[in-house]
């Protein structure tokens, strides 16, 4: 049996596990060793243990528990819900301002957190209620959360980037920084869509009325928590740009800051440190598991061949080096209608990445065109968790084809975000290169 | 029964507890951390020890945790099909997939057990200035992987005896741990 039967069995086992509701990394690690333990025998086996503890020693991959522990302490501290009512206050007189100022405080909270979860929920808990009690055109609502939610994984710190950074040995450092002008753009996007909609179609995100638009002092309060929110952005993003601290130790300070200004909001207490901690030690083991099954697979594939297969293949198409990058970002939106976002990188990554660096392309361009393409996969039904979260803490009288109705322009504007940094790498490439100097 | 049902209770509370166990390393991972930058940065003296403890901290933490999340079946899966299927069918899919896990569960148990053996053996350390040894370290795949190949067995001899008599065998205790079981995404 040649290799090319061989992968398209083991893909296919994969699917199947997939269908079944395996949990993905024991299936995908399963698998592996089963074909393993049918071509070459137990010694396949052997892949196992140094495979888990390249994972478990990899000082990028503990990024991921301080990133999440910075984001749990932040989601009990009360800042997210301090400054979404700081955002009415300031833009509730414009029309259109809620929704605008979802997509603002949704950045912010992407700058401190590096997963979807945070920023959908908090504002659809938040957020949601006064913008349809104000009659704001529901559609718009909804998709303006999620959009903004979204950020979480785009604007660093980012766990998905640094499932990348760790699965292709790309600098996590310079991900996150060439993120930055992309997430400009998307935000800047989402902004003039929402205005410009707002603009023509007033009814659909009326202003506040007079007596709601808050006093000097709500304003001062406003303006001060939007300084701790830049401060701990700082304590991130500032360390790694500055060269004072690697991403891992830069989520280590994070981490440590955001439980200072948690005290500060005096919403911070054993019980809240022990959720926290019960939490990150959750999404961490989920994440490490998940790794553990889809590195052994993709150890497995590449000892078989299979990225020369699928390298062949792509060749074999005559595309040319854009046409499969443009290939390979269709294959994962397809993916993305179906599959966690965590799955994709772990699969995909370790697979495309070769390929397109092999081509003379930048990992770090391609990993942000993957994170981009994570953008929609989060919201494209019928399986995107950004609809799940928003699904779970919307008002009773949402519906779930509401929400899927709610994705249109937003997968839009991705759509063309995603274009535009994959026609024009600079968009990418040129920041970390003045950056980091190279 | 009863005395099947007592087993299987007892594997939920070791690994409720020992995912709580590990929790209390989350903090210690970032103070240890925050340590060598500040160390580090404003008093020009870099630790040995800080990096080599987050990452041994961080193993146990994760391999550990799995069957925490086992015991709360949040490992994350594909629910566009599984969800919507009946109780009884869902056993019959989770006994099938219950068994490629418990296979690779049971390989990792055994090949990480040898692999810490032979590191002991050989007395070797990490490559970093401080060197410790590293039997410790490749310990915890040993140790996580039995905590979870324990939990998905509990899971798995539920599930054949909803698949077989169509009743569940007990009230398990899915009741998720404190308020911590939110976003994952």
């Amino acid at each position: 049996m040649g290799v090319e039967y061989l992968v398209l069995a083991i893909f296919g086992s994969m699917l199947l596990a997939f269908a079944l509701g395996a949990p993905v990394g024991l299936a995908l690690g399963g698998i592996a060793m089963l074909f393993g333990l049918a071509f070459w025998g137990p010694q396949s086996f052997n892949l196992i243990p140094s495979t888990i503890l390249n994972s478990t020693t990899n000082f990028l991959l503990l990024a991921i528990p301080l990133f999440i522990f910075m984001g749990q302490v932040l989601m009990r501290s009360g800042l997210g819900e301090a400054m979404f009512h700081s955002v009415h206050v300031l833009a509730g007189r414009m029309p259109g301002g809620l929704a605008i100022g979802v997509i603002i405080v949704c950045s912010l909270i992407g700058a401190m957190v590096g997963i979807i979860g945070a920023g959908v929920m908090t504002a659809g808990t938040v957020a949601l209620p006064p913008m349809l009690k104000r009659g704001y055109n529901r559609r718009l609502a909804l998709g303006a959360i999620m959009a903004g939610g979204g950020l979480g994984i785009l604007i660093p710190p980012s766990i998905p980037m640094v499932l990348f950074a760790a699965m292709t040995k790309a600098s996590l450092g310079q991900m996150f920084v060439g993120a930055l002008i992309p997430a400009g753009i998307m935000i800047t996007f989402f902004v003039l869509y929402i205005g410009i909609r707002c603009w023509i179609r007033p009814s659909d995100g009326p202003p506040l009325p007079v007596e709601e638009r808050g006093s000097m002092r709500d304003k001062l309060v406003a303006m001060r928590n939007g300084a701790f929110a830049f401060g701990l952005i700082f304590m991130v993003l500032g360390t790694i740009m500055l060269g004072m601290a690697t991403p891992t130790e830069a989520g280590a300070m994070g981490g440590l800051f955001a439980c200072i200004l948690a005290l500060f909001f005096r919403k911070f207490g054993w019980q809240a440190l022990k959720d926290s901690s019960i939490g990150t030690m959750r999404l961490t083991a989920m994440c490490l598991w998940i790794l553990i099954g889809a590195t052994v697979l993709s150890n497995f594939n590449l000892l078989m061949g299979a990225g020369k297969l699928v390298q062949g293949t792509f060749v074999d198409m005559g595309l040319g080096p854009l046409g499969t990058i443009a290939m390979m970002q269709l294959i994962m939106l397809i993916l993305g209608c179906i599959i966690d976002e965590f799955v994709i990188v772990l699969v995909c990554a370790p697979l495309f990445t070769p390929i397109a660096v092999a081509m003379g392309f930048d990992p770090v361009w391609f990993g942000i065109l993957m994170i981009l393409n994570l953008e929609i996969a989060i919201q494209t039904p019928p399986y995107g968790f950004a609809l799940f979260y928003l699904k779970g803490v919307a008002p009773p009288d949402v519906t779930m084809l509401e929400i899927y109705k709610s994705i249109g322009p937003f997968v839009m504007i991705k759509l063309v975000v995603l274009t535009i940094c994959m026609l024009i790498p600079e968009t990418i490439t040129w920041l970390p290169g003045i950056v980091f100097g190279h | 029964m009863k005395l099947l049902r007592g087993f299987l209770h007892a594997i939920d509370q070791l690994s409720l507890w020992s995912g709580r166990l590990v929790a209390i390393l989350v903090p210690v991972m970032v103070l240890a951390l925050s340590y060598e930058v500040i160390s580090r940065y404003f008093f020009d003296a870099p630790t040995l020890w800080a990096q080599d403890t987050a990452v041994f901290v961080f193993g146990y933490i994760g391999l550990i945790g799995g069957a925490y999340v086992m015991r709360e079946r949040a490992h994350i899966n594909v629910d566009l099909f599984y969800g919507r299927m009946r109780p009884r069918t869902k056993a019959l899919c989770d006994v099938v997939t219950g068994a490629i896990a418990l296979f690779f569960l049971t390989l990792v148990v055994i090949y990480g057990w040898r692999e810490t053996m032979h590191a002991y053996d050989a007395n070797q350390h990490r490559p970093t200035d401080w060197a410790p040894l590293l039997a410790p370290f490749i310990l915890a795949i040993a140790v996580g992987g039995l905590l979870l190949l324990l939990q998905t067995l509990a899971l798995w001899i539920r599930n054949i005896h909803l698949l077989v008599t169509g009743e569940p065998l007990d009230q398990e205790a899915l009741a998720v741990d404190s308020t911590a079981g939110e976003p994952r995404t």
